[in-house]
């Protein structure tokens, strides 16, 4: 519930400073916020599962974010930016999804 | 305790990292679980194992109901105390598990595990409505998970949360302010050549328009220089020729007649002094004097241009007055000559005359204009 109420705080923030990302960022900022997402869905079906631990959390949340970023900025060095970035969304993506497909089986049974 | 949890951990692989780690952090605690019953990382869920055997959870009651039962499991991520982490993870998947949980009753204190999931057997056997398996099953489970706790882990979890949230609205917001500087450099190399080769499609269409419009404009402004200058001569034509009136500075002349008429010869050379000194429109009692004009006594009465004139005769000349009026009265010149008739002569020189009478040029009936010469004929 907290972490609910830390999301809805987290958006309304965003909405009223609404800051500029510095140019550096801007290509592994929506990476980034993919990673998160992929975390918290992760988070939220350990939690449903019975299996959360806020420390697990906490380290997927972080290394997901770094990791991303990592690759993203690799594949930008190589050359294959716009290529890693599409295969790093794919995957998360798909990790999105059967998380989500955990998540609704947990409260649909469906 | 460690095989069977292996085998449990290849279900576990697949959900995702937080799923994992319990797993294999539950593959540590079993040491400590026949020591204690409070392991470090399990859900409320797995406390449901412990409540005691003879209360089987109501089929209603999620394993998160559990709290009640077991006060250090307040924090729902923290102690569970889970005697048997194994069989208590086994109960979301009752599908998978149920088969590897049951060589695990022997580990830890087999009986106690006997009792428990024979006990437990039953409220899994009910109607699959019967959510009391590990987990938090159905709409009670994500009741549970919105109830609220105030601890360090659910602060770090809001921290991040929150983190999240923030990222996404600003990542939305700059999507949607600015595409341009969010591209990488390839693409924007792409975007730079695509616009140039429109950029030169569109110059070279600017320059054809630009050059027809030139022509389209300098036609049309000959055409109008063409019109000007025509608009020009016809007034100077017209002036001259007596289709228009004419205003400006000149000269009066009123000569009164005598007892004898002022003779026909005697008008002329009056017009022809005035035209000498430069008169441009002249006129003579309402009578434009032009290049065709002729003056004639018929008995008498001075006629002029077949319009009988009547003394006084008052000429209007425009032109210079300085050079008009000295040059009428040149000593043996017209008005020397028109009052050896007799007459009275008077110039006036006001300061603007208006020579009001106009006449229609006729067609020349026997003169044609002269073709342009080119070269040298005749």
């Amino acid at each position: 519930m907290i972490a609910f109420v830390g999301l809805v705080i987290g958006v309304v923030a965003g909405l009223v400073l609404q800051p500029t990302v510095p140019v550096s960022l801007q290509p592994y900022l929506p990476i980034a916020v993919v990673a998160a997402l992929d975390a918290l869905f992760g988070g939220l079906r350990a939690k449903l599962d019975g299996m959360f631990d806020d420390r697990v959390f906490l380290v997927s949340f972080l290394s997901n974010v770094v990791v991303a970023a990592l690759i993203v900025f690799l594949g930008d060095q190589l050359g294959v930016g716009s290529q890693l970035s599409t295969a790093v969304v794919v995957v998360l993506g798909i990790r999105i999804f059967s998380n989500a497909a955990a998540i609704r089986r947990h409260i649909f049974k469906a | 305790m460690g095989e069977p949890k292996d085998s449990n951990e290849p279900e576990r692989a697949e959900p995702g990292p937080e799923v994992t780690a319990p797993s294999t952090a539950s593959g540590d605690a079993p040491p400590n679980d026949e020591a204690e019953h409070d392991a470090a990382e399990h859900d409320d869920a797995t406390t449901t194992a412990d409540a005691p055997p003879p209360e089987p959870k109501s089929p209603d009651d999620a394993p998160g109901d559990e709290d009640p039962d077991r006060p250090d499991t307040a924090d729902e991520p923290e102690e569970s105390g889970a005697v048997d982490p194994t069989a208590a993870e086994s109960r979301p998947e009752p599908t998978s598990a149920p088969e590897a949980e049951r060589p695990d009753d022997d580990a830890p204190a087999p009986a106690h595990h006997v009792a428990h999931h024979a006990a437990h057997r039953e409220p899994r056997e009910q109607p699959p409505s019967a959510a009391s398996t590990g987990g938090l099953r159905g709409w009670s489970g994500l009741r549970t998970l919105l109830r609220p706790r105030l601890n360090t882990s659910q602060l770090i979890v809001a921290v991040l949360c929150a983190a999240l949230g923030f990222a996404l609205i600003v990542q939305v917001h700059q999507n949607q302010s600015d595409n341009l500087s969010s591209l990488r450099q390839s693409d924007l190399v792409r975007l730079l050549d695509d616009v140039t080769q429109r950029t030169q499609t569109l110059e070279k269409e600017q320059s054809e328009l630009t050059t027809t419009r030139d022509k389209l404009k300098s036609s049309s402004g000959s055409q109008q220089a063409a019109i000007d200058l025509a608009t020009q001569r016809a007034e100077v034509q017209g002036i001259l020729s007596g289709r228009l009136p004419a205003e400006g500075t000149g000269i009066r002349l009123t000569i009164k007649q005598g007892t004898q008429v002022v003779g026909a010869a005697t008008m002329f050379n009056v017009l022809e002094e005035l035209r000498n000194a430069g008169a441009e429109a002249v006129q003579v009692n309402g009578v434009r004097l032009v290049a065709s004009s002729w003056f004639e006594v018929h008995g008498d009465t001075l006629v002029a241009d077949g319009q009988p004139l009547a003394s006084p005769y008052v000429w209007t000349a425009i032109g210079d007055p300085d050079t008009l009026a000295p040059a009428l009265g040149i000593p043996g010149g017209a008005l020397a000559a028109v009052r050896n008739t007799g007459a009275t002569a008077e110039v006036t020189t006001p300061k603007k005359v208006e020579v009001t009478a106009t006449r229609e040029p006729g067609t020349p009936q026997y003169a044609t204009p002269k073709p342009a010469a080119t070269g040298s004929g005749s």
